[in-house]
């Protein structure tokens, strides 16, 4: 399916997509730096392997900036904590806002990267597919925008081009260009129509309308995918009831919680764990087994 | 077995003053490949449109249609839809959704086919179209040519059991267009389907049909074997379309056996005395129209170059052609000239003046102007007059001028009796000649063609042939980038190459193709060996005529 | 395009640190701040810290807080103590002179940052508006009454009684 990518793209989108969205969930109420740090590794060992290194560092100082921007933040509009680092206009700027700040951003952060491996792995098509299981006309009505925008895009500047020719673009000022970008968006709106027109001519022809539709499957629920789907959800729902016990709470006003992680919530973490680092786990064992394979030959 | 039957087959439109198809009869056997041929307008369309009953347009209707014996309004939707599949003109407005694979399955999900059939249909499709690996593209990213393989395939996922074809090529380049032939002759051979097929372009179909069928005003002329319709209509102005070596023996008068193919042509041209025909220079104006000086270009400053140092004159009143394949930079180096994109090195001097000292607007009013590939980007309005009209006004006219002007620009092109009409409804030629109008109303004396000879018929094609010389004539330089190795033999005083960003070999059109191998005139590989240096048809019969046997 | 955000982003919080002012001062700094003694013939008032309510309503107190110990178990931040009072002086100005000189956290909004134009206190000693059920948060009487006006705006005479107190239903206090 995405050729590039190994073992997890290649799984059906719904429990892709169902685990992603498990772990963006999870991370986004969760507090406990412990469980944050599992996720913000996790979804960044992943987004290595999906993007190569070279992209992934080459966005690094992104990244980076962000967080620390956010870090700072957090102190001066937070003046709560019992540690004061010093004042700021009579209000107190903490240890403990400074700490939270860099909590919230690797939950801001962590949150980011597993949103940026969701739109590489669910694709477009991959979208539209799920959509397409419950809103079959929705789907397809997607589907065919979809395709006009890029044509639309090109008609555009053929037309355009077409009027700089002609010598419509040349009159300076911001009004004569508008009137001229004005008379192209209308031969646009033409166009558009006639060609509408002609799509469904051709629609019709190819039996649209004619009966009952179906939908072609894109991709097929296989064995291994229901049980990565068992195996998400049973993590899933285990980290919930970790989160209903506190177990990804942490405290950080007005002074931190004694302990990172108390021992009776360290089974929660490994679940949690287990659900973050998949992905990445499934797309390196590919590869090593690649590897091992073409070794062998 | 006869799988589809027409008997005397009449249609008007409710707006039409007469018939548009007038007493058809016609009946196709089961794997037959039919070729209906006519100039635009003559009704192929609307006949092929009138096969397939969802498409049939509005209208009164007369006679029969009968598929398999049934009549076509009586079959279902359903089967419709499966049994006739249909591809049209337009590779963009036909392509409905945005992925491959979904194009290819949408057919089978209107019809309701389940998930391991489509699976099984689009694979095996994907796989004798040889797109497997585009699959998963988006339908945007895809050519003309691909995008039609695509229509076909997609036809074909419905297992029609016959195929209509509304000149899927005229919208292509030769290359892709000949592949979309052999493509066609691969399915009619291989699976036996009947197919019948509307084209203008007849060189590479006349040899692969069983029949051709030639319209004229809404009738059958002519509906017999490929060669003896050459042999039957070799005088009449249709055969312009016909294949060059059916024409050259025609020209000479041939007896026997009408040839079809180069093989042939150079079959019957083998008796011939060896000759050859002194190559004419034409002595040029010494004024230089424009000159580009080692010219690059790119889009981006990180995408590669596309122009790469472009070096040629083009003298007043010359017509120039510039030939070259998909993608080789043709239509940006015609954007440089026209002043649309610019080069980043080098020096481009219109009319002794360097173009960046051009403003916008001098130069787009009587200096240069360019027919795009696409000739409907230059409409905007809603009828052809206003369009003129309106081209007028921007260049400043007043209204009485501007009739005077209209008028004669319209007679002098042919178009006054579609000045009323909406550019989005006239023919490939008449749209063509139009979109000329508008621009040789901003009176240019550097003529820019894209692609001229695209979308446009044998006979259309001759107009813009006689039109280009005349103003030629008047001292209008004309530049023209095109695939068409004919039309370039024909028209230019001087023809060259794009090749790798550079313009190569800028010769005579005889000298160019008499060099060319590959890239020639189907005339000049027919007489190659016998005639020297003739590379259109007209040279080949003159020649022809004052040679013994 | 990811520049841009952060420069966005830069310039919003550069802005924000700008407006919010820039008075730096260190923790020793901070504190180190005198109360006045008292001389006979100085004006005085008395100043109290209390948030005994939360006593009565200890089921919605905010977990953590409960655990850090900052809620004293009489509910007494600062007795009722005597302070000299400066000319001028506002309920605010005597609350800030006397958290400073106690050590006592203490976290307000500026007066040109609240929608009524008077200072608004949003913790003493790490309990917060809120900290107590969504009604609660820190109020002030004077001589027993709780004045119409901020904090900020109540100029102190001569021996009043000033006391903070957090209520836990802001509402009903009324």
């Amino acid at each position: 399916m995405n050729g590039n990518y190994g073992k997890f793209a290649s799984l059906h989108p719904l429990p892709a997509a169902l685990h992603m969205l498990f772990v963006i969930f999870i991370t986004m109420f969760s507090q406990s730096p412990v469980m944050l740090a599992v996720s913000l590794v996790g979804g960044a060992a992943f987004l290595l392997t999906l993007d190569g290194a070279k992209r992934v560092f080459s966005d690094f100082w992104f990244y980076l900036s962000f967080f620390l921007l956010i870090a700072i933040t957090n102190p001066l509009f937070s003046h709560d904590g019992v540690t004061p680092l010093f004042f700021m206009n009579g209000n107190p700027v903490t240890l403990e806002a400074f700490l939270c700040g860099i909590d919230i951003a690797a939950m801001i952060l962590a949150a980011l990267i597993w949103c940026r491996c969701f739109s590489i792995i669910i694709t477009a098509d991959k979208a539209l597919f799920l959509i397409g299981g419950t809103a079959k006309k929705l789907a397809l009505v997607l589907s065919v925008s979809i395709r006009f925008i890029p044509l639309m895009k090109r008609k555009w500047r053929q037309i355009k081009n077409a009027q700089i020719a002609l010598g419509y673009y040349s009159e300076k000022g911001l009004v004569a260009k508008l009137t001229s970008s004005l008379r192209v968006f209308s031969a646009l709106v033409t166009w558009s129509l006639e060609n509408s027109v002609e799509t469904g001519m051709t629609m019709r022809a190819r039996g649209y309308g004619a009966g009952k539709r179906t939908n072609y499957a894109l991709c097929r629920f296989t064995a291994s995918d229901g049980a990565f789907t068992a195996f998400s959800l049973v993590l899933a729902a285990f980290s919930v009831f970790g989160m209903a016990c506190g177990a990804f709470s942490f405290d950080f006003y007005p002074r931190l919680s004694p302990s990172l992680i108390s021992s009776g919530d360290i089974g929660f973490v490994f679940a949690f764990a287990a659900l973050s680092f998949a992905p990445f786990i499934l797309e390196v064992t590919e590869a090593v087994r690649w590897k091992y394979l073409r070794s062998k030959i | 077995m006869e799988i589809l039957t027409l008997k005397n087959l009449s249609f008007t439109y409710p707006d039409g003053d007469g018939k548009a198809i007038e007493n058809v009869s016609l009946s196709v056997r089961e794997g037959e490949f039919v070729v209906i041929c006519g100039r635009s307008g003559c009704g192929k369309t609307t006949l092929l449109r009138l096969m397939k009953n969802e498409l049939a347009p509005v209208g009164k209707k007369e006679g029969e249609i009968l598929f398999r014996g049934q009549h076509a309004e009586d079959i279902d939707a359903k089967t419709s839809a499966g049994s006739i599949g249909f591809v049209a003109q337009n590779p963009e407005s036909q392509t409905v959704t945005d992925k491959v694979w979904h194009e290819l399955a949408f057919g089978m999900e209107n019809l309701g086919y389940d998930a391991d059939e489509m699976r099984l249909r689009a694979g095996e499709l994907a796989n004798y179209f040889g797109i497997t690996g585009r699959l998963h593209s988006d339908t945007a990213t895809l050519s003309g040519g691909q995008k039609q393989l695509l229509a076909l395939a997609s036809a074909m996922t419905l297992s029609p059991e016959i195929l209509l074809l509304d000149e899927p090529t005229s919208q292509l380049d030769p290359i892709a267009a000949s592949g979309f032939i052999s493509t066609l002759q691969r399915i009619n051979r291989e699976l036996g389907m009947t197919v019948i097929l509307s084209e203008h372009r007849l060189e590479e179909v006349f040899p692969i049909a069983d029949r051709v069928v030639v319209m004229k005003g809404g009738r059958i002329v002519c509906s017999d074997t490929p060669r003896r319709v050459c042999e039957l209509l070799g005088n009449d102005p249709i055969s312009a379309g016909f294949p060059s070596a059916a024409r050259i023996f025609s020209g000479l008068d041939g007896k026997g056996k009408c040839p079809l193919t180069v093989r042939e042509g150079r079959e019957f041209l083998s008796s011939f005395e060896k000759k050859s025909l002194p190559i004419e220079e034409k002595t040029h104006s010494p004024e230089v129209a424009f000159s580009m000086k080692n010219l690059w270009q790119r889009y981006e400053r990180n995408s590669p170059d596309i122009i790469k140092g472009a070096d040629i004159d083009v003298f007043k009143g010359e017509i120039f052609s510039l030939l070259g394949g998909n993608g080789s930079g043709k239509t940006t180096l015609l954007s440089v000239i026209a002043g649309i994109e610019k080069a980043y090195r080098g020096k481009l001097t219109v009319l002794g003046k360097n173009i960046k000292k051009y403003s916008p607007a001098e130069l787009h009013r009587g200096t240069v102007a360019m027919l795009p590939q696409d000739v409907s980007t230059v409409f905007i309005k809603n009828t052809v007059r206003d369009d003129l009209f309106d081209i007028c006004r921007a260049v400043g006219c007043s209204k009485d001028e501007a009739e005077k002007k209209i008028a004669e620009i319209c007679g002098e092109l042919s178009i006054t009796e579609v000045l009323s009409r909406h550019p989005y409804d006239l023919s490939g030629g008449e749209a063509q000649r139009a979109a000329l109008a508008k621009v040789l109303l901003t009176e240019p004396e550097i003529l820019l063609l894209d692609e001229p000879t695209k979308a446009v018929d044998a006979c259309a094609k001759r107009v813009l042939t006689g039109i280009l010389r005349r103003l030629a004539e008047s001292g209008v330089t004309v530049f023209a980038a095109t695939h068409d190795t004919e039309f370039a033999a024909e028209i230019s005083d001087r023809c060259a190459m794009l090749f790798d960003g550079s313009v190569i070999c800028p010769s005579c059109p005889q000298v160019f193709f008499r060099k060319n191998d590959f890239y020639t005139t189907s005339s000049s590989r027919i007489s190659r060996g016998v005639f020297e240096n003739t590379v259109t048809t007209e040279q080949v019969v003159a020649l022809g005529k004052g040679a013994d046997k | 395009m990811k520049k841009d955000i952060i420069a966005v982003f830069a310039v919003i919080l550069l802005f924000a640190v700008l407006i919010s002012g820039t008075e730096f001062q260190s923790v020793d700094e901070y504190y180190l701040t005198h109360a006045d003694d008292i001389k006979s013939g100085d004006k005085t008032v008395f100043v109290s810290i209390d948030c005994a309510d939360i006593m009565s309503n200890y089921e919605k107190l905010d977990k953590s807080l409960a655990a850090s110990g900052f809620v004293p178990q009489d509910g007494i931040i600062l007795a009722k103590t005597e302070y000299v009072l400066r000319e001028g002086d506002t309920a605010f100005d005597l609350l800030l002179r006397v958290t400073r000189y106690n050590k006592i956290h203490m976290e307000y909004q500026g007066a040109d940052k609240t929608a009524f134009g008077s200072v608004y206190v949003r913790g003493i000693n790490h309990i917060y508006e809120f900290s107590c059920g969504t009604g609660s948060g820190w109020r002030y009487k004077v001589n027993g009454e709780y004045p119409d006006v901020g904090a900020s705006k109540y100029v102190l005479s001569d021996g009043d009684t000033v006391e903070w107190v957090y209520t836990c239903d802001t509402e009903g206090g009324k």
